[in-house]
């Protein structure tokens, strides 16, 4: 399962991806990652087989967990399809489907965030 | 098989005419071939919607009382130019606004298109002519004498396709460039794209008739950077790009479905629009070119990487390979993504031939051909 996880300042120095593992035994596939000392820390991790024990105990380090699913907004009076954001969507979680409408995947979205300003309409918005 | 334009204006007439989408066109030339297009088919309807960044308005706001003389003028914060008559003023689609860097002269266009109403400030100097120095106010579309589009340079035939080999992200008009050839960006429609099927520019010139914006326009002159001397294939259809066309059309006339402002962020402010041609089949030639599918229709990529006026030359693709969503680049598998809607340009491909179908939409012959020779000259400065 695919989930997006903010790691405030105060914990973004400890191992948590690395005791997330031992303790627990899950498998994590890091996808994307943005983590800077003394300040908030940002990733993108694929996390099985069972995510709901890793996210409870995530939850129990302080790390505010979401499922990725519920980030990515197309506004749909805003888009003419042109496929600007396909274009930089490397994962193929944007594509153009039949009749050339932008189809998202979110079972392929990364979170990498690329996307939001390739659109000229600005069409697309992640939710917080 | 020859017809002439007037026989196919007789046939439009009698409601008798074969009018196909130049995507229909291109699947009935896959399925029966080039002469079974110029036997059974007298039009091909072709569309595009995208970015065009060379557009603007030229608007009459009608005198106020006493007169002014707008010599610096203000639609939502956007600028105008006043530099011509009175209350005459244009106003470019890429102009940005004063307060909002993310919106521009697009914008306006399209609110007024909407029917919206533009906060509206003007000043100018007095003079006996023009007793009164600014003027504020509000104008909507309904309210304005005259309000038409003339753009400078629209409708490129075939445009250069966009790569990266910088190790930076490049925010470019081309759309958002990846570093080390991460993507490939193109902006043309392929097989709908109205120059590319009649390269040769047999059927349009000065004074033609098209779809604009949702309404019929003309072609009022060869567009700016015109290039009649584009690379071409062996069958003489460009690869690199090519003839650009002026236009004008009425706003009053025109639809938002058709008409759409676009921030390109690292760029600016600029405006999609739908244009498209009906092209005659006048003989067996026209046919070949205008029922081309994209497997036969290329173009090139250059790279944004390199900051000069001559980018290299980085590869060369068919519009069906770019429409995949793929291609490989330098070695490399990259993305690929579209400026232009294919969904939208397909809608003024049909819309244009529904016009036709009902009578309302005749094709014209131009007053004057486009030029068959001169290049887009640098300035070496």
């Amino acid at each position: 399962m695919k989930l997006f996880l903010h790691f405030p300042k105060e914990i973004v120095d400890k191992p948590i991806i690395t005791a997330l593992i031992k303790e627990l035994g899950v498998e994590v596939n890091i996808l994307r990652a943005k983590v800077t000392q003394n300040e908030d820390g940002e990733m993108v991790a694929d996390i099985g087989p069972d995510p709901d024990r890793a996210i409870s105990w995530l939850k129990a380090q302080g790390v505010i967990v979401a499922p990725l699913s519920e980030k990515i907004v197309k506004h749909e009076e805003l888009c003419v399809d042109c496929g600007s954001c396909s274009g930089v969507c490397p994962s193929g979680a944007l594509s153009m489907g039949a009749d050339d409408r932008l189809v998202f995947d979110s079972d392929k979205c990364i979170f990498c965030l690329f996307c939001l300003d390739a659109c000229p309409t600005r069409a697309l918005e992640a939710l917080e | 098989m020859h017809r002439s334009l007037d026989e196919i204006n007789e046939r439009i007439a009698r409601g008798e005419a074969v009018v196909l989408t130049a995507e229909e066109a291109a699947r009935l030339r896959e399925a029966e071939g080039v002469k079974s297009v110029s036997k059974k088919v007298d039009v091909v309807t072709t569309g595009t919607f995208g970015m065009m960044c060379s557009s603007g308005l030229f608007l009459n706001t009608g005198h106020t009382d006493p007169p002014s003389r707008f010599q610096r003028a203000f639609l939502n914060d956007v600028e105008a130019y006043g530099g011509i008559a009175a209350v005459d003023l244009y106003l470019g689609a890429t102009q940005v606004s004063q307060s909002n860097p993310e919106y521009g002269g697009a914008h306006v266009i399209e609110a007024l298109l909407r029917g919206e109403p533009v906060r509206f400030r003007a000043e100018g100097a007095r003079s006996d002519c023009y007793p009164r120095g600014s003027v504020e106010g509000e104008i909507t579309l309904r309210n304005l004498n005259q309000a038409f589009l003339f753009n400078p340079r629209n409708l490129y035939q075939n445009y250069a396709a966009a790569t990266n080999s910088s190790s930076r992200v490049l925010y470019t008009y081309m759309g958002k460039l990846l570093p080390g050839y991460g993507n490939v960006m193109y902006a043309t429609s392929g097989e709908l794209s109205p120059l590319l099927k009649d390269p040769n520019l047999r059927t349009v010139g000065i004074g033609t008739k098209l779809f604009l914006g949702g309404a019929i326009g003309y072609v009022a002159w060869e567009g700016t950077q015109f290039n009649a001397n584009p690379k071409r294939d062996a069958a003489g259809v460009p690869i690199t790009p090519g003839a650009t066309l002026a236009l004008v059309g009425n706003l009053k006339e025109m639809s938002p479905d058709f008409l759409r402002a676009a921030y390109i962020p690292g760029y600016g402010v600029s405006m999609f629009l739908g244009i498209g041609l009906a092209i005659p089949l006048l003989d067996e030639d026209l046919a070949e070119t205008a029922s081309r599918p994209d497997s036969q229709l290329k173009t090139v990529v250059l790279d944004y990487g390199v900051a000069r006026r001559q980018r290299p030359v980085v590869g060369e693709f068919s519009y069906r390979e770019l429409k995949s969503g793929w291609v490989e680049i330098m070695g490399k598998r990259a993305r690929t993504g579209s400026r232009t809607s294919m969904r939208i340009s397909r809608q003024v491909a049909l819309t244009l031939k529904s016009w036709i179908k009902e009578g309302r939409f005749s094709l014209s012959q131009f007053t004057r051909p486009l030029p068959v020779e001169g290049r887009s000259l640098p300035w070496e400065v």
